[in-house]
């Protein structure tokens, strides 16, 4: 018998139990599954690892034909930030997105608790179950690229604690929230730390392609950018290299010290709020899940109750789901990334001399649509996810009463809590820089294209958000995310060029305005098409959903 | 009257029930009974739709409820087996769900939901999540969730599950009231005394086949048995219970 076969002791069955169980959510449907999921994650963490890899190695020697001794290293050091800056923020995500894991849940309590097991060893097969999953990816990200090199140990040491840093320092944080917050206050914080934290390491994830171009004049760039850690670990990765230059031994210092200090609140919070957290989890009362009885603004969007029921039930979830609103925030984050990204590659494309009055025309102009690109399928992917989806029965019971009126529900969400806000946070900007006329006639044209994407992406859509179950990993992620990316980056900027263009002129807007009216009101056609005739799917396979092969 | 004549579902080619018929009138209430993994939870997600059948049908007023099956369900209050419920839905919000769902109009759903709320003592708890709440309270939701539209015809699987002793006598009466009003009542439970008290005619399956199909008073007179506990356990069980009990303190002491 192998020895991991044997039964060992309460600590050891805990951490294989817990990391067995680190990827156990209702997102993976079948059991087993996590494994297919986690195996395919973990080899394209490889694959785009080893992909960087290339682009650290060759990007000093492609952007300058003669460069000046301090010319190289300057670019040197912006080619190793640009991945580190990726890799930390992509450690950051995946912490995040095992939020829940990081701390025995309450889940945890209850069936171990008949068993001779106390807190302090849940506690501790947690952490170490935490410790072993931090060191998988920082050993799947860094392994082999250190392999590569010269020097391994100086390459791969720098990476591999800038890599371990956003685990630990997400634990120390989440372990400061528990030890200094009530449970009704920790419970709300928590849930605004990791969209915050989201979206801003989703900015940096794409901000970090952005510093691979960072010019050998642009130093002060650094001297600004002093307090990120990203730029302390490439720091200490230069010093490794035996980098004499003073600045660099000081991010070295600062990356060691925010590792050891990262590391040592990750330890002290685990052991010292084990009991603390125990309460919080067991003796908090719940808050009341919604407002009391009165007049609802979700009322104005349904007066047949079956869309009503649907309305509410979408906008507790997208509200109240700890999963759905992190994914959602996610969404938000990366189109913050994107959008902010863009103003930043247009700037540069006019050589950092582009006034305000053209920065906020781009921004009017490309904004929306790109916004749209993102947010639709955003809340498409979340209405994917399911929520309790044992308690679908209800609705699998009653489907056949109101199948039109719910997937209407659908419709004028989607429309309220995806297109809806878009424009109104742009509209008065395209006001304000465009004049009435022009701004209406550009938010107009926006409007019908955004209406599109909505068609084109729900045309097949045929379930009940939240109540299906959902199977990920259908295909690679890698084209998933190659698609977004591809749409995002070929189709908006002429769809953008299109409408600034058609709507200067009132005659072009006309012509403009009724291909895309016509081409909306077809595809909405074709969708409605059947509606409320096809049963709606409760079981997600490969066979039995068809999309446009957007989304995941 | 609602009729089911030769059901049969298979699952990958296993029998899960196997040429089922039974009949309810109106007034009638039919306990349903078997041991765990008899089919009782198929057979009850065949009736309310869950589930399609592999062979067999079912009838309801004479027709089959297949021809017009959102028909039928408009008809049907269900409770399931287990508590499933949205735990991040208050008690009111899940009640809303289920009679908005049902098509019910806000003016009328809210006074009643009201009135299940403080009848099942569940008021002070009412905008508290669902997650919260103790197994009988969810028990007494379903319920509640059940009997929102009036329906005509209740499938109650193990509908006492979790609820306390003043409940199930509470629950006992209440559906024993609806049969009076010739609501037709499909009860499945493991509660026999309830059973025997309360149902007029008892099915038990066993391995997915009906194994018996009268009224408590003429099984006894048929068995020589002197309680449903016994016919259940002569009809049902491989061993005797004193056989099981010893071959457990074996297995525990090897």
């Amino acid at each position: 018998m192998k020895p991991l076969d044997e039964t060992h002791g309460p600590v050891f069955e805990l951490t294989r139990h817990f990391l067995a169980r680190i990827f156990d959510s209702e997102l993976f449907a079948t059991p087993g599954q996590w494994r297919t999921v986690a195996t395919g994650c973990l080899a394209m963490l490889l694959a785009a690892r080893m992909a960087l890899f290339d682009m650290q190695n060759a990007a000093p020697f492609r952007r300058a034909a003669h460069p000046s001794v301090e010319a190289v290293r300057f670019m040197h050091f912006s080619s190793q930030l640009a991945p580190l800056m990726l890799l930390m923020c992509v450690c950051g995500l995946l912490a995040i997105l095992q939020w829940q894991m990081l701390m025995p849940s309450r889940a945890d309590y209850f069936a171990l608790a008949s068993l001779p097991v106390n807190p302090r060893q849940i506690f501790t097969a947690r952490f170490i179950a935490f410790c072993l999953f931090a060191t998988i990816v920082v050993l799947a990200l860094n392994a082999i690229p250190a392999l590569l090199v010269r020097a391994p140990f100086a390459s791969g040491i720098p990476w591999a604690l800038a890599c371990y840093f956003p685990f630990f320092a997400i634990v120390a944080l989440q372990g400061l929230l528990v030890n200094t917050l009530s449970g009704r206050w920790y419970a709300r914080a928590a849930a605004t730390v990791q969209g915050v934290l989201s979206c801003a390491l989703l900015l940096g994830a794409l901000s970090s392609f952005h510093v691979s171009q960072w010019a050998p004049d642009r130093q002060t760039l650094l001297r600004r950018f002093a307090w990120a850690p990203p730029v302390w670990f490439a720091g200490l990765e230069q010093t490794f290299h035996g980098s004499g230059e003073p600045v660099m031994h000081v991010f070295a210092a600062r990356a060691g010290f925010a590792f050891v200090v990262s590391l040592f609140l990750a330890v002290l919070v685990y052991f010292v709020s084990y009991r603390r957290y125990r309460t919080l989890l067991l003796e908090t009362p719940r808050e009341a899940a919604g407002a009391r009885r009165g007049w609802n603004v979700l009322n104005l969007l349904a007066r047949d109750p079956r869309q009503a029921a649907i309305i509410h039930f979408m906008a507790n979830t997208l509200v109240r789901s700890r999963t759905h609103r992190l994914v959602l925030l996610a969404y938000a984050g990366s189109a913050a990334g994107i959008l902010i990204n863009s103003v930043l590659i247009s700037q540069a494309a006019a050589h950092w001399s582009a006034s305000a009055a053209s920065t906020l025309k781009f921004m009017v102009y490309y904004w929306p649509i790109v916004a749209s690109m993102i947010v639709i399928p955003g809340l498409r992917h979340v209405f994917r996810l399911p929520a309790e989806l044992r308690a679908n029965w209800l609705f699998r019971i009653t489907e056949s009463q109101g199948r039109a009126q719910w997937m209407s529900a659908v419709e004028r969400v989607t429309l309220v809590y995806a297109i809806l806000p878009i424009y109104l946070v742009t509209a008065p900007a395209a006001v304000a820089v465009l004049g009435w006329s022009l701004g209406a006639r550009v938010l107009i044209l926006q409007g019908l294209a955004s209406m599109a994407i909505f068609e084109a992406l729900f045309y097949s859509w045929q379930q009940l958000p939240f109540a299906c179950s959902y199977a990920p990993g259908q295909r690679p992620v890698a084209t998933i995310l190659g698609k977004y990316l591809a749409t995002i980056f070929m189709a908006a900027p002429p769809l953008a060029v299109l409408i600034a263009t058609y709507s200067q002129i009132p005659a072009t807007f006309g012509i403009l305005g009724v291909a895309f009216g016509a081409a909306w009101l077809y595809m909405r056609h074709l969708r409605r098409q059947g509606w409320g005739e096809a049963k709606l799917i409760y079981e997600d396979s490969p066979d039995a959903m068809a999309d446009l092969g957007l989304t995941a | 009257m609602l009729e089911v004549q030769s059901l049969t579902k298979r699952y990958h080619g296993v029998p899960a029930i196997q040429d089922v018929s039974f009949t309810v009138r109106p007034g009638e209430i039919l306990g349903y009974l078997g041991p765990n993994g008899a089919g009782k939870s198929t057979t009850v997600k065949i009736l309310v739709g869950l589930l399609e059948p592999g062979e067999g049908r079912i009838l309801f007023e004479g027709k089959s409820i297949f021809d017009d099956l959102p028909a039928f369900q408009r008809r049907i209050g269900y409770v399931p087996e287990e508590p499933n419920l949205y735990p991040h839905l208050s008690g009111r919000e899940y009640l809303q769900l289920a009679g908005r769902l049902r098509g019910i109009p806000r003016a009328i759903l809210e006074p009643k939901i009201d009135q299940f709320l403080k009848l099942f003592s569940l008021w002070d708890d009412s905008y508290a999540p669902v997650i919260s709440y103790s197994k009988g309270m969810r028990q007494k939701i379903l319920l509640s969730a059940a009997l929102l539209h009036n329906p005509d015809v209740l499938i109650l699987d193990e509908p006492m599950s979790g609820l306390d002793a003043g409940a199930i006598l509470m629950l006992r009466e209440l559906v024993r009231q609806l049969a009076a009003q010739g609501k037709i009542i499909l009860l499945s439970s493991h509660l026999m005394e309830v059973v025997e008290k309360i149902c007029s005619r008892v099915v038990i399956l066993s391995k997915g086949r009906v194994a018996a199909d009268d009224s408590v008073e003429r099984l006894r007179e048929l068995m020589h048995l002197p309680s449903l506990e016994e016919i259940f356990a002569h009809l049902t069980q491989e061993f005797s219970t004193e056989t099981f009990a010893s071959r457990i303190i074996e297995v525990m002491q090897a």
